[in-house]
């Protein structure tokens, strides 16, 4: 599913937020918040979980333009300005990977915020570079560069 | 970083709160943590007043859990009182707990964890204060709350069945501890955020 048919799967589902979701409803909305937000859905038989996940789901993707499972996640219990007098804040729930990257950008330390987060962090949020990859032209050895020379003469 | 006194003298007017007169009681809804699951590392608190949290970090992979309790006195016997000590008085905190459903999930998840292990709760005042900072109250942050007492009166009025918990503090040095960060809206995010798992 790409970014815009979810968005307009969501955008359709807006009228029945009120009246109760479909069960197709239910199915989709579960599959984004767990495939999408990474973030575990409890089925209960309360209609409000499924509105909450819904809203939780429409802002994230709102928020993220992108149907990228996440990669960085903010520590449970805690609550992350980027800066100060900011009126922004993000929590588990709605911190997506290019807020995560931007904030991490002006302040690395704050690394120790997140749960988790991708091993190449510091290259994605550009405070060090990426490592040369090694050639993969295989190098001659000096035997075979002997016998091309022979063949050359 | 606020100085602590050490004195032990008092810094403020006792006065009644005309703005926003004080009233009792609690919320429905509270929020419960294993002791050991908080990554106590990374607590940070006000820089003007230690007895307020501003984050209250979970260590890897771990949760919160919710206590939703009906009625208009949820908690009923949740309370903190003085306790003479012989070098200084400490504080015994109670937060009392009523599981309104019975199973053997809820015997096996909820009630042996709770008889024998160590927790914090976090519960909300009906009254939020002049600034709102009263709203998110955390019991536990010292010592840990642990179960006094357990009972399931299978013809109990009170409890239609259910299973009354007591959790305790005893020897907390002091009275109370609050969970606020920016406003009641954010303070709340952060805490509902703390319920979910990862997938």
């Amino acid at each position: 599913m790409t970014y815009q048919d979810a968005i307009q799967q969501l955008d359709e589902m807006k009228p029945r937020y009120t009246s109760g979701f479909s069960s197709s409803d239910k199915a989709l909305i579960v599959s984004l918040y767990e495939d999408t937000m990474r973030l575990r859905f409890t089925r209960t038989s309360c209609n409000d979980c499924y509105r909450d996940a819904y809203l939780q789901v429409y802002n994230y993707l709102k928020q993220s333009q992108t149907m990228t499972q996440r990669k960085y996640m903010l520590k449970r219990g805690v609550l992350l300005r980027p800066e100060f007098g900011s009126p922004e804040y993000y929590t588990t729930n709605s911190m997506t990977d290019a807020k995560a990257e931007e904030v991490l950008a002006k302040n690395p330390a704050l690394i120790t915020m997140f749960d988790e987060y991708p091993t190449d962090w510091r290259v994605r949020v550009g405070i060090e570079k990426k490592k040369e990859e090694p050639s993969e032209k295989p190098q001659e050895t000096a035997i075979a560069k002997v016998t091309r020379i022979n063949q050359v003469k | 970083m606020a100085e602590i006194s050490c004195d032990f003298l008092i810094q403020s007017d006792i006065k009644y709160n005309c703005t926003d007169p004080v009233v009792k009681g609690l919320r429905n809804k509270g929020y419960l943590y294993n002791y050991d699951d908080i990554d106590w590392d990374n607590v940070t608190k006000d820089t003007t007043n230690p007895c307020v949290l501003t984050s209250l970090p979970l260590k890897s992979g771990a949760k919160g859990y919710e206590i939703q309790i009906p009625g208009k006195t949820p908690f009923t016997g949740t309370t903190t009182s003085m306790t003479a000590g012989t070098y200084r008085n400490v504080f015994s905190k109670t937060v009392a707990v009523v599981i309104l459903d019975a199973s053997p999930e809820i015997s096996a998840k909820v009630i042996d964890p709770l008889a024998n292990g160590k927790f914090v709760v976090v519960l909300e005042n009906q009254y939020q204060g002049t600034n709102k900072d009263n709203t998110f109250q955390i019991f536990g942050v010292e010592q840990g709350l642990s179960a006094s007492a357990i009972e399931s009166d299978k013809y109990s009025d009170d409890t239609q069945g259910g299973t009354s918990v007591t959790l305790i503090e005893e020897n907390a040095p002091t009275f109370a501890h609050y969970l606020f960060s920016e406003s009641v809206s954010a303070t709340r995010d952060m805490l509902e955020a703390s319920l979910s798992a990862t997938a």
